[in-house]
């Protein structure tokens, strides 16, 4: 036990390091666009989990939680001149209430009914920004162009501050989950995932924390849309509250698996490339070969997969220490 | 644990369409009493249990708990309150250790992990499941998980316990150490409602009875009185006593 | 005017109904949300569009054939794919029909590209007088077309041999097993019908309605919703659920602009299911 322990721990203090140092080295942009990638969606898979995994509530409406916080933050900046740190700040806030107020009604929902409904709100975030004319409808709004810097939020000549940015936000969220893990919260999430009446009679009040799980959730994913509007330096419906980016987040989470911290940032790490590479080699004059390649990749982790990789791994781990077992047995 | 506490129902009743699941139930039970509530199958025992605490609303009636009136309060706020129950059909946290489980309650009372958890494990040691606090739920077998699903009510620190056929399926020798530890339980202070089938069980230990049969409370009294009392006999003891002696 | 509007509801709806009641099949059977359904939809008419551009076939009258060929299409989904997650959990199942409709959509840009076609020369066209309403004739057809397969399937289901024991499957699964019911094959035989459904929709579509690889994701997502208010599982629901959805499509679209009519269709959803958790008369579990 103590064994594991430590090699786990050495493990993870590499992967930081790895995580921080390795990335340095990346020079050519497009490798480090995939990077940037990997953790924007590592942050919105575990945001995704909060509420998927640990609480049991299936989003398939992401998106408009990450298109109102992009939304946020851009028309701040274009309107008012107001500074993106704030905007970021202001994206997580209201879409946090966004989200709670959104839950009000639909977290009596359960199951597909709440999965679809996500869907739905999806949708109609999307088309009410597409006629939205104080924010530019259809074609969006422009971001300044700018000094870059810290302070501005905007980087042109490298795209790896916005990778550090990402990663530090992966940081926080998973420092946060780690808490919740060990935490009242956590333990209350997890109860109302298993079984709603038992978390009752135990005298967990599930509405509220349910509407807290979507609230954090939102919030989270709220920010990663400041995030993307800085980085690409535009936002429009058709990009920001596009339906794949809901579907994206799902995936991540369950390809990764549900229900613990590692899940979605391996599903990230592998599914994020997967997809950027095969859009650069084959799909960039839209044949959608790109998306075709990622759809098949889907149904199969579905088909042989479904526990996620996690699932694997928790697999490899339990047939290694029934091995230790009977050796033990043995002596 | 041992402070005072009194549970009174008055008039409850209780409608699913057209059927008459409770017809103006009434009864009190307070600290330090074990009562408990027989009735053929189908009587409305679990009903009974539901409407107490907060699973289904009531149509009429009132119950009241040390005085406040909590009537169609939510389960978690009569949980809060200190009314505990256990399912008929066993319902744990299927993926969760058992460790785990008991701390989902204990967190009731102790917001913080620490003491959340060392109150789960005294409930463990306590009920005797402490070698099993690693073990997933849905690994333990059926009298196991009952006995988690009454720790996991155990650690809210209820006043009022109501069992749902806790010791269905246990072995005589599971069955007389629950049932002692039922009884132990009443010497702390609490105070007990329990459902059971299992007459030899029950009977014993129990202070006083209710007997229901089709919604309606029939009889109420001393196990000697309800074993004696016809209607009771004839409604419901009478052949399965006598089955049971000729097996 | 409203009653045009209504009336123009009513056949969309016909048409969406059929759609929705492949869906509600598939999922009453199964247990599967059948993201998919609407790329089914998209490829029928491909399908359709293809036969009258080699073969001269007029979408309609090609239906049945297109009928037919989703049924095996559908029949080989459910073994290569959807019969092998049935015991998965519950993401992998909510989750592969995604998949598989992502894969659709892009194979057929991959293969037919982006472009909006329309098949040349429709059978049926124009416009006639009915009272004071004006019909366009091709949506009528459709919506005619679509519930006399809406009746033949409510018919198979019902009446036949088979259909009663994908009935028995619905109901009591372990209990159909039991009866010896080979679950397996009907289970393929309902992903097959309910694809059937959604073949002829499409070839009805295909006679008006433009052609490109995302045409039916509006239609899936619709049609999912017309289920969802009828109450998971229920075929008859599904069937009004999408004829109240056309109506609130056209009515609704026409009061607040057509740009808003899904946000409409969706905000309807969520207001009926926040009010009746269940779907309008759906008292199925979760
Ligand atoms: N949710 C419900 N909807 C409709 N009828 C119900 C519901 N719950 C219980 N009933 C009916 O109410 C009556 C009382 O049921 P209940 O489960 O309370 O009986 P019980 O005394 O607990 O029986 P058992 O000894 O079998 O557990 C039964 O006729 C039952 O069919
Ligand atoms: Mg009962």
């Amino acid at each position: 036990m103590k064994d594991t322990n430590r090699t786990s721990k050495t493990l993870l203090i590499l992967a930081v390091l790895a995580s921080i140092i390795l990335p340095l080295f990346v020079k050519a942009r497009f490798m480090q666009h995939i990077l940037v990638m990997v953790v924007l969606y590592a942050v919105l898979g575990q945001a995704w989990n909060i509420l998927g995994g640990y609480v049991g509530l299936v989003s398939i409406g992401q998106a408009a939680f990450f298109g109102l916080g992009s939304y946020v933050s851009s028309y701040l900046q274009v309107e008012y001149g107001i500074n993106p740190w704030i905007g970021f700040a202001l994206a997580g806030v209201i879409t946090a209430v966004f989200g709670f107020l959104v839950g009000l009604p639909v977290t009596r929902l359960r199951g597909r009914y709440f999965a679809i409904a996500t869907i739905a709100l999806g949708q109609v975030m999307k088309v009410l920004f597409e006629n939205w004319q104080r924010v530019g409808a259809a074609t969006g709004l422009m971001l300044p162009l700018v000094k870059e810097g810290l302070g501005t939020l905007q980087f042109h000549t490298s795209k790896l501050p916005y990778y550090y940015i990402g990663l530090a936000m992966l940081g926080i969220i998973i420092l946060f989950m780690w808490y919740m893990e060990r935490s009242r919260l956590g333990y209350y999430f997890k109860a109302i995932r298993e079984n709603e009446d038992v978390a009752a009679a135990m005298g967990i009040n599930k509405t509220l924390y349910k509407l807290i799980a979507i609230a954090i959730s939102a919030g989270i994913t709220g920010m990663c849309g400041t995030f993307l509007a800085q980085y690409s330096l535009y936002v429009e419906p058709e990009y920001m509250f596009n339906h794949n980016i809901s579907v994206t987040i799902a995936l991540i989470a369950v390809f990764g698996g549900t229900g613990n911290i590692l899940g979605p940032i391996l599903g990230s790490a592998i599914l994020l490339p997967i997809s950027e590479l095969s859009r650069a080699w084959m799909g960039s004059t839209g044949t959608g070969i790109d998306m075709m390649i990622y759809g098949a990749f889907i149904v199969l982790i579905c088909v042989y997969q479904p526990q996620g990789l996690m699932g694997v791994v928790r697999n490899i781990q339990a047939r290694a220490r029934a091995q230790v077992e009977r050796r033990g047995a043995h002596v | 644990m041992s402070k005072e506490a009194k549970l009174v129902v008055t008039g409850v009743t209780k409608r699913f369409g057209g059927l008459l699941a409770l017809n103006d139930v009434s009864f009190s039970v307070e600290s330090g009493e074990i009562l408990a509530l027989i009735g053929p199958n189908g009587a409305g025992k679990t009903t009974l249990f539901n409407c107490l605490t907060g699973f289904l609303k009531v149509d009429g009636g009132t119950v009241e708990f040390n005085g406040r009136n909590i009537t169609n309060w939510s389960p978690n706020q009569i949980c809060s309150l200190g009314v505990a129950r256990t399912f008929q059909v066993v319902q744990v946290l299927q993926g969760m250790t058992v460790l785990e489980n008991v701390m989902v309650g204990a967190y009731l009372r102790n917001p913080r992990t620490t003491p959340a958890r060392e109150k789960a494990v005294a409930v463990l040691e306590r009920v005797g499941m402490l070698d099993r606090a690693d073990v997933l739920a849905v690994n333990l077998t059926l009298p196991e998980k009952k006995r988690l699903e009454v720790a996991m009510s155990l650690a809210t620190e209820p006043k009022v316990l109501m069992l749902d056929e806790s010791m269905a399926g246990l072995t005589p020798t599971e069955a007389a150490e629950a049932s002692q530890m039922i009884r132990s339980l009443r010497d702390e202070g609490l105070a007990l409602i329990v459902v059971e089938h299992v007459m030899e069980a029950i009977m014993p230990i129990a202070d006083r009875v209710i007997v229901l049969e089709s919604g309606t409370k029939i009889a109420e009294g001393s196990p000697e009185e309800i074993v004696s009392n016809p209607r009771v006999i004839s409604a419901y003891l009478g052949d399965k006593y006598a089955k049971r002696v000729v097996n | 005017m409203y009653l045009q509007l209504t009336v123009g509801g009513l056949l969309l709806g016909c048409v969406y109904g059929l759609v929705a009641m492949g869906l509600s099949l598939i999922y009453g059977v199964m247990g599967i949300v059948n993201f998919a359904h609407g790329a089914f939809v998209m490829l029928a008419m491909y399908a359709s569009f293809w036969l009258n551009r080699f073969l001269g076939l007029d979408p309609v009258l090609s239906s049945p054939l297109i009928a037919l060929l989703m049924f095996g299409f559908g029949v080989l989904m459910y073994h290569a794919v959807i019969g092998k997650v049935l015991e998965g959990p519950f993401l992998a199942r909510l989750l592969v029909t995604f998949g598989l409709s992502i894969f659709l959509i892009n194979s057929a840009q991959f293969l037919w590209s982006p472009d909006y076609r329309m098949v040349e020369n429709p059978m049926f066209r124009g416009i006639i007088m009915l009272g004071p309403v004006f019909i366009e004739r091709p949506k009528l057809v459709a919506s005619i077309g679509s519930l006399i397969v809406a009746g033949l399937i409510y018919w198979f289901v019902r009446k036949t041999k088979t259909g009663l024991a994908i009935q028995a499957i619905s109901l009591d699964r372990m209990a159909a097993s039991l009866m010896g019911i080979n679950i397996e094959r009907l289970n393929g035989y309902a992903f097959g019908l309910g694809c059937a459904c959604a073949g002829a929709a499409g070839a009805f579509l295909a006679e008006f309605y433009y052609i490109f690889p995302d045409v039916g994701t509006m239609f899936g997502l619709v049609a999912l919703v017309a289920v969802a208010l009828g109450g998971f599982g229920s075929t008859e629901g599904a069937l009004i659920g999408a004829i109240l959805i056309g109506i609130i499509e056209t009515v609704g679209g026409f009061i607040v602009g057509s740009e808003f009519k899904y946000a409409l269709v969706f905000l309807a959803y969520l207001v009926i299911v926040i009010l009746r958790p269940r779907g309008l008369m759906g008292w199925g579990a979760d």
